[in-house]
């Protein structure tokens, strides 16, 4: 069960071996840190839409969630957007669905790559989350 | 007053109780007409040189529903279709509700197309038989 789209996402992430290995645990919602260092994961919730009914519906909407992925290579911090890819939306499978934890579904949208300030490498992969609440 | 869509319940009565249900995830709703006021025109009333046009009766017309799909509610909804039933709209946001219900076939009762990255919504038309109360 997951109160939020990025917790759920969190959640994911970190049973997903290929993913929580690489950055030892450290995978967190952006209100859970400010400074998680290198390696390391940060899902932001960039917004949401959909879900109006006439009756206020039943909480499903389409959440746009960002994972940043920080590592001290470009290297590193692209395999490690690919393994946040491959868990979440891979290209070659179906894509995330656990309906016991609030996810509909799952898309990627897109890709950047980015430095910090202080030299870190920064691979940012956009997904939508069709995410009703459980909890 | 009510300008915002929050607030507004279809339901249909299923007939087994007696009693209606109000149809769950509804998108968007057209509220029915109560009829199209027919018109008629007679040059014998011919006054002034301006043929003269009187109000006749009333013709009922159809209204759209659309909500988001479900295996339940469709199999409910469309077990209706052919089958005359009463529907009822509702405003309940003014301190009294403003409410109205009449006589209609589910003539029609489309799942719309689906769509990798969206939600599977459900268009159904009812022709109004009758006079709305």
């Amino acid at each position: 069960m997951a109160a939020s789209a990025e917790q759920a996402t969190v959640a994911k992430l970190k049973a997903t071996a290929a993913v929580n290995d690489a950055v030892d645990g450290r995978v967190y919602t952006v209100a859970d840190t400010q400074d998680a260092g290198a390696p390391a994961i940060v899902v932001t919730k960039l917004g949401a839409e959909g879900g109006s009914r006439l009756n206020g519906g039943r909480g499903l909407r389409r959440w746009t969630l960002q994972v940043d992925c920080y590592a001290d290579t470009e290297a590193a911090a692209q395999a490690l957007g690919a393994a946040v890819r491959d868990a979440l939306a891979p290209g070659d499978s179906p894509a995330w669905r656990d309906l016991a934890a609030g996810v509909h579904g799952t898309f990627w949208e897109d890709s950047t790559a980015g430095i910090t300030d202080d030299g870190v490498r920064l691979q940012s992969e956009t997904f939508g989350v069709w995410f009703q609440p459980t909890a | 007053m009510s300008q915002i869509g929050s607030g507004w319940a279809l339901a249909v009565n299923d007939g087994a109780s007696s009693a209606f249900v109000d149809i769950d995830d509804i998108t968007e709703v057209q509220p029915p007409e109560d009829g199209v006021v027919g018109m008629a025109e007679s040059k014998r009333l011919n006054g002034g040189g301006v043929v003269t046009r009187v109000p006749t009766v009333k013709t009922p017309v159809d209204f759209t529903f659309t909500y988001e799909h479900n295996k339940t509610q469709f199999n409910r909804l469309d077990a209706h279709k052919g089958a005359a039933k009463q529907w009822k709209i509702t405003d309940i946001t003014p301190s009294s509700p403003w409410t109205k219900t009449f006589p209609g076939v589910l003539t029609s009762h489309v799942q719309q197309p689906v769509n990798a990255d969206g939600i599977v919504l459900v268009v159904g038309t009812v022709a109004v038989t009758g006079a709305a109360v």
